[in-house]
């Protein structure tokens, strides 16, 4: 899309996002898309908003970040399959987003705007642990029975490798073969969410474990 | 084809490569042909099913069996990620596991004999990869292909992948490479096959795993020594020339003026001086000697392949069996006319393509105002 067609997109969302969220949505270009941010309980107004006024009838997709200390970042992209007099051409689309804090991670469910959030929705709340108000059936999709945490949340700790160290060698000087002939001082790679080294020892013997206290 | 050369054939990696566990019946301990142990777990039924009528056979019988069953393995694949193109390759022309006796068309896991699980399991998908080696018939073997399968691969910090499907079914031969090229997939083919010829016999097979059930009586026997392995790989090195031998030849393996091999002079001559003198079965000759000329391209005086032109007069039906045909001795034959490459006109093909590309790229920039410097 050229620079001015994007420019009459974000004008064009801008004007029905503006009154159907009180002017709480800020709708900027973004990487030559439109993004609207609106806060979360704004959240179905703006969905409805770009359904109904823009013609953007068909959900692409919606998923979550893990933002540490400033919460969950939501995301959704929703786009119009076809022209339409007064809205957005066939093809462009918006992407929403919206924050919601770490301790109350809750948004209101989108599938009463478009039924096809509802496994989007059930797959973020699973990886996540974004609960969705008043989602039909708001149980875990992907992951295994009985799966226990949010595996795409950060401080999830993905702990295969202290169960069994890793057979293999990432780097030179890691392998049994060259054992001894490791360059010194050559710095650890880990994959993120892998625990550090201080992981793969064995715990140091605390006082009082040996006399029968109370473990952690 | 690209079967020609042993060392393309048995690539580095899967030199040492496909490795087989000890199976069911072995520890984890003396798991693997020469690597390093890594103690996997072993899992799964101690022994494998052959029925009252297999464990009575008489030995020959048993050899018999055991043939039949190597060349006829109804394969099912497990095609869960990229290794599984990988085996779809090696199902297909250019690699073609049918010539080794292993079928792809298996309707399901009921109508199969070997499961190859290629690519990424996860935990949700383990379940239902046991479900479905269940459900195949005994006796039945899996390979698993591809460092996902066999340990988790590259996802071993994932929070979802299995770390090697053998901690859900019995492997019985375990194919490296991320993914393994379909030549490894070949030779984990080959070396399954050896070990279901070991199979119940006590024979000293480079990959023998006798059933528990059956070791008893066959007084058991080490399993898996080094030094079995390395008679097994050389086994595996001889049964790789002669597929080599009587395979099509490679137009480009022998430089022009190559000196043919010795071994391959005789060996391809075998057939027609055991042909009986039929019309038909010489006709077979002819055509596979011009058939692969005629693939082979221009250099025809230096196939090694050669077509061996057998002058004989019309015998009767009667004397058909009997009669001596004269091998001709090998020499360079001028039967088909040299085939011209057309090199012009591919590279005329291909700037017409570039040309095409440049435009198609020009009319975008035009279309979405792309602005880019055209001087550099
Ligand atoms: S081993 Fe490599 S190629 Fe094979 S499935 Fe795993 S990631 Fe893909």
């Amino acid at each position: 899309m050229s620079p001015e067609v994007v420019r009459t997109l974000v004008e064009a969302v801008a004007r029905a996002l503006g009154p159907a969220t009180g002017g709480a949505a800020d709708v900027r270009e973004n990487f030559g898309q439109a993004l609207a941010v609106v806060p979360p309980d704004q959240w179905i107004n703006a969905l409805t908003a770009v359904r109904d006024e823009l013609g953007a009838t068909f959900f692409d997709w919606l998923t979550a970040v893990d933002e540490l200390e400033e919460g969950y970042g939501i995301a959704a992209f929703v786009c119009a399959p076809a022209d339409r007099d007064g809205a957005l051409r066939r093809g462009q689309g918006v992407l929403l987003k919206t924050k919601v804090p770490r301790e109350r991670a809750e948004l209101p469910t989108a599938t009463t705007v478009y039924r096809g959030a509802n496994w989007h929705e059930r797959e973020t709340f699973e990886m996540f642990g974004v609960v969705f108000t008043g989602h039909p059936d708001l149980k875990p999709l992907l992951l295994p029975d009985g799966f226990e945490g949010h595996p795409l949340r950060k401080e999830f700790v993905l702990a295969s490798r202290v169960v069994k160290s890793w057979p293999g060698a990432k780097e030179p000087g890691e392998s049994d073969h060259d054992r001894g002939r490791a360059a010194p001082g050559r710095r650890r790679m880990l994959p993120p969410g892998v625990p550090g080294e201080e992981w793969l020892k064995p715990l140091p013997q605390r006082p009082g474990a040996a006399e029968g206290g109370v473990e952690h | 084809m690209a079967v020609n050369e042993g060392k393309a054939l048995v690539p580095a990696g899967a030199g040492a490569g496909a490795e087989t566990h000890g199976g069911r019946s072995a520890g984890g301990a003396a798991a693997s042909t020469g690597g390093i142990a890594l103690g996997m777990p072993l899992v799964g039924a101690p022994a494998r099913g052959f029925g009252t009528g297999f464990d009575l056979a008489p030995k020959p019988m048993k050899v018999v069996l055991n043939w039949g069953r190597k060349y006829s393995l109804w394969v099912f694949n497990f095609g869960l990620a990229c290794c599984a193109i990988e085996f779809i390759a090696a199902s297909m022309a250019r690699h073609d596991f049918i010539r080794l006796g292993v079928i792809p068309f298996a309707p399901g896991p009921r109508q199969a004999d070997l499961m190859v699980v290629s690519g990424t399991v996860s935990d949700k998908m383990a379940p239902a990869v046991k479900r479905l080696y269940e459900q195949m018939p005994e006796p039945k073997y899996v390979i698993s292909f591809g460092a996902c399968a066999n340990c988790g691969g590259p996802y071993w910090d994932s929070y979802a992948v299995t770390k090697g499907i053998d901690q859900v079914i019995p492997v019985d031969v375990y194919v490296p490479g991320c993914p393994p090229r379909p030549e490894a997939l070949l030779q984990g083919i080959i070396r399954l096959q050896e070990k279901i010829a070991a199979e119940g016999t006590g024979s000293t097979g480079s990959l023998r795993r006798v059933p528990d059930a059956l070791a008893g009586a066959e007084g058991g026997g080490p399993r898996a020594e080094p030094r079995a392995m390395t008679s097994g790989a050389r086994a595996l090195k001889s049964r790789w020339q002669r597929l080599r031998t009587s395979a099509q030849p490679d137009p480009a393996a022998p430089a022009p003026g190559a000196i043919v091999p010795a071994e391959t002079a005789p060996l391809e001559t075998a057939p027609v001086a055991a042909v009986p003198v039929e019309p038909a079965a010489a006709a077979t000759t002819q055509r596979k000697g011009t058939g692969s000329a005629a693939d082979s391209g221009p250099p025809l005086t230096t196939l090694d392949a050669p077509t061996v032109e057998v002058s004989r007069p019309e015998p009767s039906p009667a004397e058909a069996l009997t009669v001596e045909v004269p091998v001709v001795p090998l020499s360079p034959t001028e039967v088909l006319p040299k085939i011209k490459v057309p090199r012009r006109h591919y590279f005329r093909e291909l700037r017409r393509a570039r040309d095409h590309g440049l435009s198609l790229f020009d009319k975008a920039a035009h279309d979405q105002q792309w602005e880019y410097d055209d001087e550099s």
